[in-house]
């Protein structure tokens, strides 16, 4: 972890890109082919929300870990658990690194957990550099 | 079928090793709750000398924890298994030993797709005995009905050998309520169960 100026501009951008990317993640069809891409789409979307915290409390990390967990600290209403972004945080490592390849139903489920817990999320880390500026 | 898997400790010293003659013979106390040991066979099983043994185990019967049966000029030494011991320190000590088994890189092995890992049953509870299994639960994405898995046994699980451990590989899709609130109520080793209020 490195200690930075906060750049709200940064944060700013990396929070619209998230969001477009997840737009356009959410259009693409689930199969046991495309699971891979669209897990670790969902995922990164999910860490760039983190990430977006921790560029504006100027915070470089080094891992996934910490922008998940300055995400999980924030306070929202969802129909799921955002703590189970941490699963799709493993997801993604075993995609990654172990080779595991997701199935339809994986995919199907990081969909549906985006579609609960990011507009939320992402209104809540919009709310939150807004306030520091 | 699953190949059974052999389960191999990260860890070259076991939790058992750690503790002191006080912490040993409750250990070993955890690990065979409804064994009567004579001093001599308690000092051999847990590598003690008998003074030590003898102080360890007069503290702990003070406390309640350890029943002492005279007969002739030999202590008859049992546990009492209803004391809070059984729960507040052998849980967390079952706990350390779970985690340094390897039984969680096993599971990994088995069961790739694994989301979350609990540990549910006895061992949880603390009501386990010599001859009790270790019941993981593994939640997967499916369709699925819950199966059961015997995933192989640990060789040394504190001062028991050759432990089995069952396997239950469960989708929240189909699962009845009851063993899924049995699983809830257990103990999440690894990943993030989600439940509904």
């Amino acid at each position: 972890m490195r200690v930075k100026i906060p750049d709200y501009k940064d944060a700013e951008s990396i929070l619209d890109e998230s969001e477009r990317q997840m737009a356009f993640t959410l259009t693409l069809p689930t199969s046991d082919t495309s699971a891979f891409t669209v897990v670790r789409n969902i995922y990164e979307c999910f860490r760039m929300l983190g990430d977006a915290i921790l560029v504006s409390q100027g915070i470089e990390s080094d891992d996934h870990v910490a922008p998940i967990n300055a995400l999980l600290k924030l306070e929202v209403n969802t129909s799921r658990p955002t703590s189970a972004i941490d699963n799709l945080r493993r997801l993604r490592r075993k995609i990654n690194y172990y080779g595991y390849h997701p199935t339809k139903a994986e995919a199907d489920d990081s969909v549906d957990l985006a579609k609960s817990c990011f507009p939320s999320l992402l209104g809540a880390v919009k709310k939150e550099i807004a306030d520091k500026r | 079928m699953l190949k059974k898997i052999k389960i191999v400790s990260s860890s070259s010293i076991s939790p058992i090793e750690y503790v002191d003659a006080y912490g040993k013979v409750q250990h070993l106390f955890f690990d065979f709750p409804t064994k009567e040991f004579s001093l001599n066979d308690l000092c051999a099983l847990a590598k003690i000398s008998k003074t030590s043994a003898n102080l360890a185990v007069t503290q702990l019967a003070k406390e309640g924890f350890l029943k002492l049966e005279t007969i002739g000029r030999l202590w008859r030494i049992s546990c009492d298994q209803s004391h809070p011991y059984n729960r507040e320190r052998k849980i967390p000590y079952h706990l350390a030993l779970i985690y340094s088994s390897g039984i969680l890189d096993a599971v990994h092995k088995a069961v790739p797709g694994a989301r979350s890992i609990s540990l549910f049953g006895s061992i949880r509870k603390g009501d386990d005995i010599e001859s009790s299994d270790i019941d993981i639960a593994v939640e997967i994405l499916s369709d699925k009905g819950p199966e059961m898995i015997e995933l192989g046994t640990v060789p040394r699980f504190g001062y028991r050998k050759d432990v089995p451990v069952n396997l239950h590989v469960f989708s929240r899709n189909n699962i009845p309520l009851n063993l899924f609130a049995n699983i809830a109520n257990g103990i999440v080793l690894e990943g993030f169960l989600e439940v509904r209020p």
